[in-house]
């Protein structure tokens, strides 16, 4: 499913929050490709994977999220966000 | 009536601030009054000049001005008309989609547009990656581009918006992006933060200084954690730019060796100039994606 039309503005990031929170709700494991997506603005960062750390923890990241299709300083980037925000989390 | 505005090639920013506030519209300006920009004394002209100016026409345009212009010499109006610079307060000209340039260095004039952030950013870094870094990854072009548009969006409050512009110079080995809005300012931002959280206020070289901070936010909507200008100082770091922020009474020089100095300004700035100087020499080579592995975290 292509959830996300963009990586840049709050509103792309709230769309993929919606979606993983959806499958994390359900039980489900998310495998979240990366594939042809371009740098991650923060704005994005904070309304997805900000607001999944914030609403169902990093044990529920670290059990349910996975990334396919990925490059590494993407994966770099959103595991060093999880970690500065860690202690809102 | 018509109101001269008479451009001059002034380098030193405080002096630059003073002329945008000196020449800002008057009390008196009238729906259907004319601005006649006049380029006749000047030569040349940097990003930073031309997005800030941009911002001050917009200014008399959005209060109903007709705006015309005076030509400069032949290569300064040979390049604002490349970079249609000259056409954004023409009737009917679309302001709100991505421009194809008419010179290979320079991106044309951009008005910043929420809708179009993804699409300036990552046009921006495709062009360059396409005509002259092959090879080479621009994704910290793009996510510079990203955080300043998002900040000007999020944060300034401004009525004019903003307007970018991103030059390259072959020369300097050196890509440099002006933007500029009219908004509130980075410290008067934050001191509305501040002065309710903690009830007090910072001067405004202690208010930018801590907009750079890691989770310093102005909490200007719901969901922002305080990232986005230390991210921009990240990527300019990275590719051991520079970095120039003048708001409000506040100057920030983050220069090449590495260090981080801020100023008090003598002139107030309307708003936030921001000027990004990435070395190009730099540039990480482009990454592969891995598609046969999976990311835990």
């Amino acid at each position: 499913m292509n959830c996300v039309h963009g990586t840049s503005t709050n509103n792309d990031g709230f769309g993929l929050f919606i979606e993983i929170s959806k499958a994390f709700t359900a039980g489900d494991i998310v495998k979240l490709s990366l594939e042809g997506s371009t740098s991650m603005s923060s704005s994005f960062l904070n309304s997805s994977f900000g607001e999944l750390a914030e609403k169902f923890g990093m044990d529920k990241i670290k059990n349910q999220l996975r990334l396919v299709d990925f490059k590494p300083s993407q994966a770099g980037q959103i595991k060093k966000y999880l970690e500065v925000i860690g202690d809102h989390a | 009536m018509v109101y001269r505005l008479l451009v001059g090639s002034i380098s030193n920013y405080d002096s630059w601030a003073n002329y945008l506030v000196n020449n800002r519209p008057p009390p008196n300006f009238r729906k259907g009054d004319s601005l006649l920009v006049d380029f006749s004394c000047t030569w040349f002209l940097e990003p930073f000049h031309l997005v800030s100016l941009a911002c001050l026409i917009e200014e008399y345009y959005l209060q109903g001005a007709r705006v015309s212009f005076e030509s400069g010499g032949f290569a300064l109006q040979k390049y604002l008309t490349n970079i249609e610079f000259y056409n954004y307060w023409e009737p009917g000209f679309d302001r709100h989609t991505f421009t194809h340039t008419m010179i290979n260095t320079t991106l044309c004039l951009w008005k910043v547009s929420s809708g179009l952030i993804d699409s300036y950013a990552n046009q921006a870094r495709e062009y360059f990656e396409r005509n002259f870094f092959f090879g080479k990854d621009l994704e910290a072009l793009s996510i510079t581009l990203k955080e300043v548009f998002n900040n000007i969006y999020d944060h300034s409050n401004s009525p004019v918006e903003g307007y970018v512009l991103t030059q390259y110079y072959p020369n300097k080995k050196e890509i440099v992006t002006s933007i500029c809005d009219f908004g509130l300012g980075i410290p008067t931002k934050l001191n509305e933060m501040w002065v309710e959280s903690k009830g007090v206020k910072l001067s405004d070289t202690q208010a930018l200084r801590a907009a750079f901070m890691r989770k310093v936010s102005s909490k200007s909507t719901p969901r922002n954690r305080g990232m986005g200008l230390s991210y921009l100082l990240t990527n300019v770091r990275v590719l051991r730019g520079s970095l120039r922020v003048f708001s409000n009474n506040a100057f920030l020089l983050h220069d090449m060796s590495n260090e981080l100095h801020i100023y008090k300004s003598n002139q107030c700035f309307p708003g936030t100039l921001i000027n990004i100087n990435l070395k190009t020499e730099n540039l990480p080579q482009m990454e592969e994606e891995i598609e046969d592995q999976e990311f835990y975290f």
